[in-house]
C-alpha cells in the first residue's frame, strides 16, 4: 500500500503542496531551535574570571525546601539571582591556611566611557591574564585601573557613580583582558566602597602542594557554612552572569514559536488532508470497489501523508541547518538573546526534528485517513455536491470539549501576573480555535445566510449562486473557511488577550504612585546611591524623598520555593503611594525585622519566614497585609534598611518625591544629576517607560505571530487552490448555461470574499470571548480593567487573508476558464 | 483478440447459478421521501453466460447490478455468490470477496488518474498483496489490445481505451462474474462492438457476464435479456436480437406510460 501511495502521492504533487510546506517550515523551525540550544546549553565553559587560583570560594545561591522523610524524601531546590556574601570569619580562618588567598569585592561602579560596572580590588588582576596597555597599577587611595576599550588615557580623571555617591579617580593604568571587564582599585578603597562585602575568597595553592589538597582543607575549614568551595569548570560559577535573564527570555520565545508553528502545521496539513479526502471521495470508492479494505484505504492516505512528511523533514532540516547560524547571530544583536548565542552542526537534534516532522504529518493526516477508510464503494457512482453528515457525533464532541475545556484556563490566567504566565493565552486560544472550526459546520450555514442577505435581493444570479453554493457545500465552505478563522483567530487573541493584561497592569501601577515626581537612573545606570537619595532629600522644597528598588524573594509553597517579589521601600511610602492596606500600618515598616504582605498567607503580627534575593533565609514581622490584587499578589514589601547586608548593589531604582507647594526644581535637579539620576513628572515617566513596554512587547508578539501567520497564509491559498480546482465540472456547467466568464470569475469572488468574512466573524468570535473571559477574571483583581484591542494590525491582518483568499481562489479558476467548457466538463478533476 | 491463459477455478457445481437473488429489495431513504428501487426481486444468472440486463430509466437496473456485486447492502433479501451468501460478511470479507471473485466495470471515471494503465491493471493484484507474476500485466493489456499503451495514464487515453483498460483491470484476477454497468454508454460505436466483443468472449472460459444496458444493439451480444420495471422483473428474452429487444423495451414503456 505504501508503494502504492508513492505513486499517487507523486500524482497529486500539486495538492500535497500546501502539507509539503507547512511541515517542511515546521520542521526547520524546530530544526534551527533545537541546534541553537544544543550547542549553546552544551558548550563547555571555562572560568573567565578565575583562571589562575585552583579553589574559589563563593557565597550560597541556591535556596531549596525538603519535605517528607526516609524513601520519601524530595527536595525542590531553586537558584537565586544573587549569591550571599561569604562571612568575614572565615576569611580570616582560611587566610590561616598558608596558600595565597584574594579577597575578591565587587561593589557597584559605573562611569561613562568605561566598560564594566565593578570595582574590584588590584590584586584580583592577578586572578586572571592581562597585559597593559598604558600607565601601571594603582599606588594610591585615588587611581583607579580600567579595562580596554576605555576613552582614558594614565592622568585622567573620572567621575565613578558607586554605591556611596559619586567620587573622582584618576587613572594609573588600563589593561587588555579576556576576563569580563571590570575597574581595579587599591584594596582599601574597593572593600570600602563594598561596604566589606566579600563576593569570593580566590586561593592559589603554594609550590609543592597540590590543588586536590587545598580543596580538601578548604572544604573542611568552609563545612557548615553557608558557601559553596568551587574547582574546576565549576569556578565558572562564581562569575557574574548577566545574560541569564536574557538566555531564559530567548529560550521562551523560541519554545512558544515552536509550539504555535507545530500547532498551526498539524491545523494545515489536517484540513488539506480532510479536504483532499473528500474531494476524492470517487476515487476512493473506486479504490474500494476494486478491492481495497478499509483499512488500506486508511493506509493510502497516511502512505501519502508520509511521503509528504519525508520529503518536508527532509528539506526542512537542510533548510534549518543552513539557517541557524545566521538567525543565532542576528538574535543576539537584535538583543533577544545572550551574546554568546550561536548555532552548529550536531547530528541528533537535526534527527529529532525530522522525526517531528514526520510525526506532525501523520497527525494531522489520521482523522482524515479515518474518515477515508469509512468511503463506500458505491460512493464511486455518485456526484454529490451536497454534503450530507457534515456533524458527526465525534465533531460535536470535540467541538464543545475544546470550547468547555477553554474556561477553567481563562481562571488561571486570570491571576497571572507576568508577561510569561500571560503565555497561557496561547493554549486558551488554540483551545477556541479548534472548538470553533470543529462546530463550523453548524455555524456557517446561518452565517452565509445573513452575510448574503443583502445580495439575495439583487436578481443577478452571481449572487444567489454564490449565497447557494456556500450554504450548501458546507464541509468545503468550512475548509476554506477554516484557515481564516485560525489565522485571525490566533492573532486577535495573542494581541488583544496582551495588550488587555498589559494595560490594566500598568494602569493598576499608576494609580498606585501618588509622588507628583520621581527620579530614575539615566544612562545605563544600575541604580541610585543613598548618598544621592539623602543629597536630594536635602535639597529645598523636597518634604519626602522614598527610594524603592525590586528584588527576587522566595516564599516556601507546598513544597516548593517559590519566586515572589519583593520591594525594598524607604519610610514615608505611604505618602507617595496610594497601596491598599486592609490591616496593620506601613508605617512600622522600619528596621530591618519587618515586612508588609498581601492577604491570604501571613496574618498580622505573625512571623513570616522567607529567603532573601540572595538565598539569605529571614524571619519578618508581619507589620501590614496589603488586599491581594494584580500588582500585590505575590509581592512583599520589605524595610530599606534591610537590603544592603544582602545585596551586592544597594542602590534605589527610583526615588518618589513630595514637595512643597510652589518649590522650584532646579535645586533638586542639580542633586539628582549629580549622582546620575534624572527628574521626571511621574505620569509623563510611567507613560514613556510603558510604551517602550509596550514596543518590546509587540516586536517578541510579532516575532511569534510572524511564523504562524506564514503558515496559515499558506493554508488559505493551499485549500483554496485545491477547492476552485475541484469545481471544474461545476462551472463548466455553469459556463453551457449560459454565464460569461467574467460572471463566473464575480461569483468565485464574491465566494471568497464570504468564505474570509465569516472566518474573520468567528475569529472576532474568539477574541472576544477571550477579552471577555479576561476581564471577568481580572475585574476583582484591579482597581479598573482596560480593554485594548489593537484594531489597526487586526484589521491588516484580516485583510491580507481576504486577498491572499481572492487571489487564491480566482487565479486558478481563471486559467480554468481559459479551456472550453465542453473540454472542462469531460475531464478528469 | 486471444483467449485468456488459464480457465478461471470455479468452486461450485455447474447447476448452482453464479449470482442467485432471493426476494431482494433496497430502498432508499426513510419516511416519506422513501423510494423502493428493488421490489421482491428473484433473479438466478447461470455460470458462464452473458446476460443483458433492462429496463426504462428508474427500473431499478444500476441498483439490482450494485446489491448482486455487493457494493450496496438490500435492505431485505438474500444474495449469495457461487453458494456463498453476502448477507453476513464484513466489510473486510466482503472485500476481497470481490477482489477476488468479482469484476466490475462503471460507465466512467474507472480508473485511477494518477497511475498508469499498467498500475491500474495490477491495483487488483497488488491490493491482495501479491506482486503481478512477470508479464501477467501485459499479456491482460495485450488481451484488449493495449499492450503498447502500459505506461500512458488515463488522461493520455481515449474514452474507448479508458474502457478497455478497466475491462483489463476486472479481469486481471480472474473472476468468476464480471459485472458492467453500461459500460459502452459513453463509446463510439466501433469502439463499444470491441468492448462488447471482448465480454462475449469471457464466456468461452466459464466466466458469468452480468450487463447493464438501454442499448438493444449492445444486447443483442447476450445469451439472454433480463427486463425489470419498476423495480420488479417483467419479463425474460432468450437470444435476443436488436429488433426483438427494441419491440420488448417499447412494449414496458407504453405499459408504464400513464397517458
Amino acid at each position: 500500500m505504501i508503494a502504492l501511495a508513492w505513486h499517487t502521492a507523486r500524482a497529486r504533487g500539486a495538492s500535497l503542496a500546501g502539507s509539503f510546506i507547512a511541515t517542511a517550515l515546521g520542521v526547520a523551525l524546530l530544526t534551527v531551535m533545537t541546534l541553537i540550544l544544543a550547542s549553546t546549553i552544551g558548550a563547555p565553559s571555562h572560568p573567565r574570571w578565575f583562571t589562575k587560583p585552583a579553589v574559589v570560594v563563593a557565597g550560597d545561591n541556591s535556596v531549596s525546601v525538603t519535605t517528607g522523610s526516609g524513601d520519601d524524601r524530595e527536595t525542590s531546590a531553586v537558584t537565586t539571582s544573587e549569591a550571599r556574601a561569604v562571612p568575614a570569619a572565615l576569611a580570616r580562618h582560611l587566610g590561616g591556611l598558608g596558600a595565597t588567598m584574594v579577597a575578591d569585592y565587587a561593589g557597584y561602579a559605573s562611569a561613562a566611557g568605561v566598560p564594566g560596572s565593578t570595582m574590584h580590588p588590584w590584586p584580583a588582576a592577578a586572578l586572571h591574564d592581562y597585559t597593559w596597555v598604558s600607565g601601571g597599577p594603582p599606588r594610591r587611595a585615588g587611581q583607579l585601573v580600567l579595562t580596554a576599550p576605555a576613552r582614558f588615557r594614565p592622568g585622567d580623571e573620572v567621575m565613578v557613580q558607586t554605591a556611596a555617591g559619586p567620587r573622582r579617580f584618576t587613572v594609573s593604568g588600563v589593561i587588555r583582558t579576556a576576563a569580563p571587564a571590570a575597574m581595579y582599585a587599591s584594596n582599601a578603597v574597593a572593600a570600602g566602597l563594598a561596604h566589606g562585602r566579600i563576593d569570593a575568597l580566590a586561593l592559589t595553592a603554594r609550590p609543592g602542594e597540590s590543588p586536590g589538597t587545598l580543596a580538601t582543607q578548604v572544604r573542611a575549614a568552609a563545612r557548615g557554612e553557608p558557601v559553596r568551595v568551587l574547582t574546576g569548570d565549576q569556578r565558572r560559577a562564581a562569575e557574574p552572569d548577566p545574560d541569564a535573564d536574557l538566555f531564559a527570555v530567548a529560550v521562551s520565545l523560541l519554545g512558544v514559536t515552536s509550539g504555535l508553528a507545530g500547532f498551526v502545521a498539524i491545523f494545515v496539513v489536517a484540513g488539506t488532508f480532510a479536504y483532499a479526502v473528500a474531494a476524492r471521495r470517487r476515487e476512493l470508492g473506486l479504490l474500494r470497489t476494486v478491492g481495497a479494505t478499509p483499512r488500506q484505504a486508511r493506509r493510502l492516505v497516511l502512505g501519502e501523508a508520509l511521503a509528504a512528511g519525508v520529503a518536508a523533514a527532509l528539506a526542512g532540516g537542510a533548510l534549518g541547518i543552513v539557517i541557524a547560524g545566521p538567525f543565532a547571530r542576528w538574535l543576539a544583536r537584535a538583543g533577544f538573546a545572550p551574546h554568546d548565542f550561536t548555532a552548529h552542526f550536531i547530528l541528533w537534534p537535526v534527527v529529532a526534528a525530522a522525526g517531528a516532522g514526520l510525526l506532525i504529518a501523520l497527525a494531522g493526516a489520521f482523522v482524515a485517513a479515518r474518515r477515508a477508510g469509512r468511503v463506500r464503494p458505491a460512493e464511486a457512482l455518485r456526484e454529490a455536491a451536497v454534503d450530507h453528515g457534515t456533524m458527526p457525533l465525534t465533531r460535536w464532541v470535540a467541538g464543545l470539549a475544546a470550547l468547555g475545556g477553554s474556561v477553567p484556563l481563562f481562571g488561571v490566567l486570570a491571576g497571572a501576573h507576568s508577561l510569561d504566565q500571560a503565555a497561557l493565552i496561547l493554549p486558551i486560544t488554540m483551545l477556541l480555535v479548534v472548538g470553533f472550526a470543529m462546530l463550523a459546520p453548524v455555524l456557517i450555514p446561518p452565517l452565509a445566510w445573513l452575510f448574503t442577505a443583502p445580495l439575495a435581493a439583487a436578481p443577478a444570479a452571481t449572487g444567489m449562486l454564490a449565497r447557494r453554493n456556500a450554504m450548501t457545500a458546507v464541509r468545503r465552505t468550512a475548509a476554506t473557511a477554516a484557515p481564516v478563522l485560525v489565522t485571525v483567530g490566533i492573532a486577535g487573541s495573542l494581541m488583544a488577550g496582551t495588550a488587555t493584561l498589559i494595560a490594566t497592569q500598568q494602569a493598576a501601577a499608576r494609580t498606585r504612585i501618588s509622588a507628583p515626581v520621581m527620579i530614575t537612573p539615566s544612562g545605563g545606570a544600575a541604580g541610585l546611591a543613598d548618598a544621592t537619595v539623602a543629597a536630594v532629600r536635602a535639597a529645598p522644597g523636597v518634604t519626602a524623598a522614598v527610594p524603592v528598588t525590586n528584588t527576587t524573594v522566595y516564599v516556601r509553597s507546598a513544597g516548593d520555593p517559590d519566586e515572589w517579589t519583593g520591594q525594598y521601600a524607604g519610610p514615608g511610602l505611604s505618602g507617595v503611594t496610594h497601596l491598599p492596606v486592609v490591616a496593620g500600618r506601613l508605617a512600622d515598616l522600619t528596621g530591618t525585622g519587618t515586612v508588609a504582605v498581601p492577604a491570604g498567607t501571613w496574618r498580622l503580627g505573625q512571623t513570616a519566614s522567607l529567603w532573601l534575593g540572595d538565598s539569605a533565609p529571614v524571619h519578618l514581622r508581619v507589620v501590614a497585609v496589603l488586599a491581594d490584587q494584580i500588582d500585590t499578589e505575590q509581592t512583599v514589601l520589605l524595610p530599606w534598611a534591610l537590603r544592603d547586608a544582602h545585596t551586592a548593589t544597594p542602590l534605589a531604582s527610583a526615588v518618589y518625591l513630595r514637595l512643597a507647594p510652589g518649590a522650584g526644581l532646579a535645586a533638586v535637579r542639580r542633586a539628582a544629576a549629580a549622582g546620575g539620576g534624572n527628574l521626571s513628572g511621574t505620569a509623563s515617566y510611567l507613560s514613556a517607560s510603558d510604551a517602550q513596554n509596550n514596543r518590546d512587547n509587540n516586536l517578541a508578539l510579532i516575532a511569534v505571530l510572524g511564523l504562524a501567520l506564514v503558515y496559515t497564509g499558506i493554508a488559505i491559498a493551499n485549500t483554496l487552490v485545491m477547492a476552485t480546482a475541484s469545481r471544474n465540472r461545476e462551472l463548466a456547467t455553469l459556463r453551457l448555461s449560459g454565464a460569461a466568464p467574467g460572471q463566473v470569475l464575480r461569483m468565485i469572488g464574491v465566494e471568497a470574499l464570504l468564505v474570509s468574512g465569516i472566518g474573520t466573524l468567528l475569529a472576532a468570535g474568539i477574541t472576544a470571548v477571550t477579552v471577555i473571559g479576561l476581564r471577568h477574571g481580572l475585574a476583582p483583581l484591579a482597581p479598573s480593567v482596560r480593554v485594548v484591542v489593537p484594531w489597526l494590525p487586526l484589521g491588516g491582518i484580516a485583510l491580507a487573508c481576504l486577498v491572499v483568499a481572492l487571489l487564491a481562489s480566482l487565479i486558478p479558476a481563471s486559467l480554468a476558464l481559459r479551456r472550453p467548457p465542453l473540454e472542462l466538463a469531460g475531464g478528469y478533476e | 483478440m486471444s483467449q485468456s491463459a488459464a480457465p478461471p477455478v470455479l468452486e461450485s457445481r455447474d447447476s448452482e447459478p453464479a449470482v442467485a437473488l432471493r426476494a431482494v429489495t433496497k430502498v432508499y431513504g426513510s419516511g416519506g421521501g422513501a423510494v423502493t428501487a428493488l421490489r421482491e426481486v428473484t433473479a438466478d444468472f447461470a455460470p458462464g453466460t452473458f446476460t443483458a440486463v433492462m429496463g426504462p430509466s428508474g427500473s431499478g437496473k444500476s441498483t439490482l447490478l450494485q446489491c448482486a456485486a455487493g457494493l450496496d447492502q438490500p435492505t431485505s433479501g438474500e444474495i449469495r455468490l457461487a453458494g456463498q451468501a453476502l448477507g453476513g460478511l464484513s466489510e473486510a470479507k466482503l472485500t476481497r470477496l470481490r477482489r477476488d471473485r468479482i469484476g466490475f466495470v462503471f460507465q466512467s471515471f474507472n480508473l485511477l488518474p494518477s497511475l498508469t494503465a499498467e498500475l491500474n491493471v495490477a491495483l487488483p493484484l497488488r491490493l491482495a498483496g501479491r506482486r503481478p507474476a512477470k508479464g501477467e500485466v501485459r499479456d491482460m493489456l495485450a488481451v484488449v489490445g493495449l499492450a503498447d499503451r502500459a505506461r500512458h495514464r488515463p488522461s493520455e487515453l481515449s474514452g474507448g481505451q479508458q474502457q478497455r483498460v478497466a475491462i483489463a483491470r476486472a479481469l486481471v484476477t480472474r473472476p468468476s462474474v464480471v459485472f458492467a454497468d453500461e459500460p459502452t454508454g459513453m463509446l463510439d460505436s466501433a469502439a463499444g462492438r470491441e468492448v462488447l466483443g471482448l465480454l462475449r468472449g469471457l464466456t468461452g472460459s466459464r466466466q458469468t457476464v452480468v450487463m447493464v444496458t438501454h442499448d438493444p444493439v449492445a444486447a443483442a451480444y447476450a445469451d439472454r435479456v433480463l427486463f425489470l420495471a419498476d423495480g420488479q422483473v417483467a419479463g425474460e428474452l432468450r437470444d435476443p436480437t436488436a429488433q426483438s429487444v427494441a419491440a420488448r423495451m417499447t412494449g414496458l414503456e407504453l405499459a408504464g406510460d400513464p397517458s
